[in-house]
């Protein structure tokens, strides 16, 4: 056939238009149209319908209201009404519909293919699943149960079915809280968190809590730093051994060496005291019932400067300033309690309130009520001394014979040898459940998906409370989108068939969840004549009014300042000189969001620098070792070292190299996996010798340059530090 | 041309004019082609065919014969964005007594005892960008068939008008002929069209 060069552009144009026509039409897909079976009532097409919820990722008690639009979660917003965030959330709460419709959920329940942990799954249904999990754990000697910080009806249904199968609860969270509540029952004798009136406050003392960022409740707590800038403009004066976000937006930032925070407080204290700052009546007991003026005079600012780094002068104007400028609270967090002596630290930063008696006062500390017994406040986790002890106990073969995993990654967590994956391979039987593979589950016999919040029922305590009791309320806006069952749910279906109707007094989560809540308004078991009082709790998110038990705070302090501990560093200085100061960031926290490709590419809000791991150097010390931002260096412990690129830090202090936690995983779905190094996996296993938490800021390392190089993933272009002082960087010309 | 020219070094002025014109001309022509195609294809355009429907619905028998009112079935009419298809259930109020036997109550039966959905075949369809509320055309008083055609009368559904942005404006700028809306002065003057001309109405 003789093709003419007609023929061939009229061949040419006629498949082009041919393509475009096709390509414009509608997808066949879009001209189907499903009717419900059933039309719920309170939506039409399109439309959006509200629900309050709780916050699929905090700990500590923020509520959300969720638009879902034909049944589908679209966008979170806070909870207006809500006391504790006040209509406000933070990032992981907007990337919390991204977790939900992420395509690496764990969708439904899994048996190995081959050997345990080899990777490949054979797909089962709930029925076999649960058949597979009764005949476990129904004849088993022992079993373990481990969980997160489980909240509210979900611990109380956890805790009543491992008592019910006579178990062990053990509870794990990477980022220990154990230290600061264990500072708070000896300086003021309550066992829950105080609440720290910051919007109140003319002075605010942070002794490494990043309040702002990723410390306590930071959502409730920086709006009320903005109520403190608000009027007569409250000061923050922040004092950390690495630049937080918080040190960032303080007026005053100290660097405090580590460990010595404790012995910086007492310092503040003593000048206190001695110039007579305060009435000697306000502090006077205090100061008897920890030891005496004798032992603050042991902390005098010119005998610790050297111990602290902070000099005289510095020390004495942020005592005069916390009196001028009353109210004002002190309060200490991150890696100020993650040292061997974090105990003493944090008594001694929070007896500053004690000496200025700020107790009770608004703008210094408050009581917050005890949570309902029945909707307990987080659970406080198994401290890493009881862990360490655990897992080498699994490794010498003192085994359970089933050990549930839920919501927990302590394989990932833990450092320290053996490492808890390689204790477990004892264990006959391990159940993981999740919503996403991590490094524990990875190891299990049964894998079972879980719920994301937005699909499952659950109320909670907040911890820290505004100074009153909120109780806030979980209930599912969507049907759950996977084949995934609620962790609850999954035990209240167990609990009948391996002991008997009846085992446990609920039937489901949203039964156990609303019988709280009769309780909690004194009508238990009203049935029907509650319904109004339910339908207008969830649609507030929760409950606020009732009154409640606030405990008191203690006379005096039950702390004794006479020994403070000195803090200890693992790893000589010689052999390793710089401080490994471990830090969390907004974005993936301690790492249990980091599935979310919203919060990896999240930027660190001083550096930027986002989706993999990074060293923070002086950029003398980076000078000294011949690297610059991008370079790639080995940081070795005595436990192991990790490969990451500096990222040069003018508020980085020469002696310490700051990385941040959470990255490094070979779990967890395609935007988690294979970025980053896991920094717990070099630290020292050493523990805060008060309370057995492990001190995560007291490892110490060597940095060495490797011939390696990579661009940095940031959001902004790195500038050279700018050191020439003498150029100013704004010049005013005439007067 | 100077990037041109280091590309094709060798070549006269008078070679690239002779190439580069035609090949712009195409180009411009080619572009414009297909932005009436992708016009025409969003906007409605052509007029559907009457498609089959997994269930033989009759609209004359409902809306004509039986004479019940279209916001009886299409319920989110007179209160939202959308008409709404009824559901399983709606169906079923009546046709649990009302023609069990019939081929099309049998299927509609079948899929009401396994709780599934009817999945139909869309007869309307406004492209993505236009957001079309059908609750404000009810409150002003449009007939339904003013769109729609005279349902009451279609054994099959289908599509009588083109629906596209040419209808809306006629509809919208129409001063005279326009139906008295509830916004409108009482009596049968309306001396101005109320609705509106705004682009960002409809292309939000």
């Amino acid at each position: 056939m003789h093709l003419g060069r007609r023929k061939f552009l009229a061949g040419v144009a006629g498949t082009a238009g041919g393509v475009v026509i096709v390509g414009c039409a509608a997808p066949e897909r879009e001209s189907r149209v499903q009717s419900f079976v059933l039309a719920p009532e309170h939506s039409l097409p399109g439309d959006s319908v509200w629900f309050a919820t709780a916050d699929a990722h905090s700990n500590v008690g923020n509520s959300v209201v969720v638009r879902t639009v034909d049944g589908r979660a679209k966008k979170v917003e806070g909870n207006p009404a809500f006391p504790i965030n006040q209509g406000k959330t933070d990032v992981r709460a907007q990337a919390a519909v991204q977790s939900l419709y992420h395509p690496d959920r764990i969708k439904t329940p899994m048996i190995p293919a081959g050997s345990r942990g080899d990777g490949r799954y054979e797909e089962i249904t709930w029925e076999r699943a649960l058949d597979i999990l009764g005949a476990a754990i129904g004849p088993a000697g022992s079993f373990h149960l481990v969980t997160s910080r489980l909240t509210g009806t979900e611990a109380r249904v956890a805790g009543a079915f491992a008592d019910l199968v006579g178990g062990d609860h053990l509870v794990y969270d990477p980022v220990e809280s154990g230290t600061f509540q264990a500072a708070v029952k000896k300086i003021l004798g309550v066992d829950n968190t105080p609440h720290f009136d910051i919007a109140n406050a003319g002075t605010v003392l942070s002794f490494g809590a990043d309040f702002l960022g990723t410390w306590g409740s930071s959502v409730m707590y920086s709006q009320a730093y903005s109520r403190m800038r608000g009027g007569d403009r409250g000061r923050l004066t922040q004092l950390e051994t690495r630049m937080s976000m918080t040190g960032a937006s303080a007026d005053n930032w100290i660097y405090v060496k580590p460990g010595q925070e404790g012995a910086l407080a007492l310092s503040i204290a003593q000048v206190i005291v001695a110039e007579a700052l305060v009435h000697f009546d306000v502090w006077r007991d205090a100061v008897a019932a920890i030891g005496g003026v004798d032992v603050l005079e042991q902390y005098a600012p010119d005998v610790v400067a050297e111990r602290t780094g902070v000099p005289v002068a510095t020390v004495q104007e942020i005592a005069r300033e916390f009196v001028d400028r009353q109210p004002g609270v002190a309060f200490a967090g991150g890696p100020a309690l993650a040292q061997t002596n974090g105990l003493d630290s944090g008594a001694a930063v929070l007896f500053l309130n004690l000496v200025v008696g700020n107790l009770g006062k608004a703008g210094g500390v408050l009581a917050n009520p005890t949570a309902p017994a029945h909707i307990p406040s987080p659970l406080p986790e198994t401290p890493f001394a009881g862990w360490r002890s655990y897992t080498d106990d699994l490794a010498a073969g003192a085994v359970p014979d089933v050990l549930f995993v839920y919501d927990a990654d302590p394989a990932y967590g833990i450092p320290g040898n053996p490492g808890f994956a390689d204790a477990i391979t004892g264990v006959p039987f391990v159940v993981g459940m999740s919503s996403f593979m991590n490094e524990t589950i990875g190891l299990a016999d049964l894998i079972l998906p879980a719920t994301h919040p937005f699909e499952a029922w659950g109320d909670f305590a907040a911890d820290p409370g505004p100074g009153s009791q909120v109780v806030g309320y979980q209930q599912p806006v969507t049907t759950p989108w996977n084949d995934a069952r609620s962790f609850g749910d999954v035990l209240l279906t167990l609990a009948p068939e391996l002991k008997g109707a009846g085992a446990l007094p609920w039937a489901s989560m949203h039964e156990a969840v609303r019988a709280g809540a009769e309780k909690l308004f004194g009508m238990e078991g009203a049935g029907a004549a509650f319904d109004a009082n339910w339908v207008e709790l969830l649609r507030r998110g929760g409950a606020w009014e009732q009154a409640a038990e606030v405990p008191e705070f203690a006379a005096l302090p039950d702390w004794d300042a006479t020994a403070l501990a000195t803090p200890e560093f693992a790893g000589d200085a010689g052999s390793f000189r710089f401080h490994l100061i471990p830090f969390a960031t907004i974005a993936i926290g301690a790492g249990n969001e980091s599935e979310s490709p919203w919060l990896q590419s999240v930027g660190d809000p001083l550096t930027t620098v986002a989706w993999t791991s990074w060293a923070e150097l002086n950029p003398e010390t980076a000078a000294e070792l011949g690297v610059g931002t991008g370079d790639v260096v080995a940081i070795d412990t005595r436990h192991g070292t990790i490969e990451v690129p500096v990222f040069v830090s003018p508020v980085t202090p020469p002696d310490v190299v700051a990385v941040p936690i959470g990255r490094g995983r070979n779990f967890g779905g395609r935007w988690r996996r294979d970025r980053g190094e896991n920094i717990s996996s070099i630290l020292d296993p050493v523990t805060d010798t008060g309370t057995g938490s492990l001190a995560w800021a007291s490892t110490r390392a060597r940095v060495r340059s490797i011939d390696r190089k990579i661009a940095m993933p940031t959001l902004e272009r790195v500038e050279e530090p700018h050191n020439d002082v003498e150029e100013p960087v704004l010049e005013v010309e005439g007067e | 041309m100077d990037v041109l020219r280091g590309l094709l070094p060798r070549l006269t002025r008078r070679q690239m004019a002779f190439i580069g014109i035609p090949l712009t001309v195409v180009g411009l022509a080619t572009a414009g082609a297909v932005a009436v195609l992708i016009f025409l294809g969003a906007s409605g355009g052509t007029i559907s065919q009457a498609p089959v429907q997994p269930i033989a619905y009759d609209h004359s028998v409902h809306a004509g014969d039986n004479a019940i009112p279209c916001e009886f079935c299409h319920r989110g009419v007179s209160t939202g964005a959308a008409a709404t298809i009824p559901s399983v259930e709606q169906c079923m109020y009546c046709h649990a007594v009302v023609g069990q036997d019939l081929p099309g109550v049998l299927q509609l039966t079948d899929k009401w005892e396994a709780q599934e959905p009817i999945e139909w075949t869309r007869v309307h369809r406004l492209p993505d960008h236009v957001r079309f509320v059908h609750v404000t055309h009810i409150d002003a008083n449009i007939p339904c068939e003013t769109c729609h055609g005279n349902v009451k009368t279609f054994q099959v559904v289908k599509q009588v008008n083109a629906l596209n942005m040419g209808e809306c404006m006629g509809c919208h700028r129409d001063t005279t002929n326009q139906p008295a809306s509830s916004a409108a002065p009482v009596g049968n003057v309306v001396l101005k069209s109320s609705a509106s001309l705004d682009c960002a109405t409809c292309h939000r």
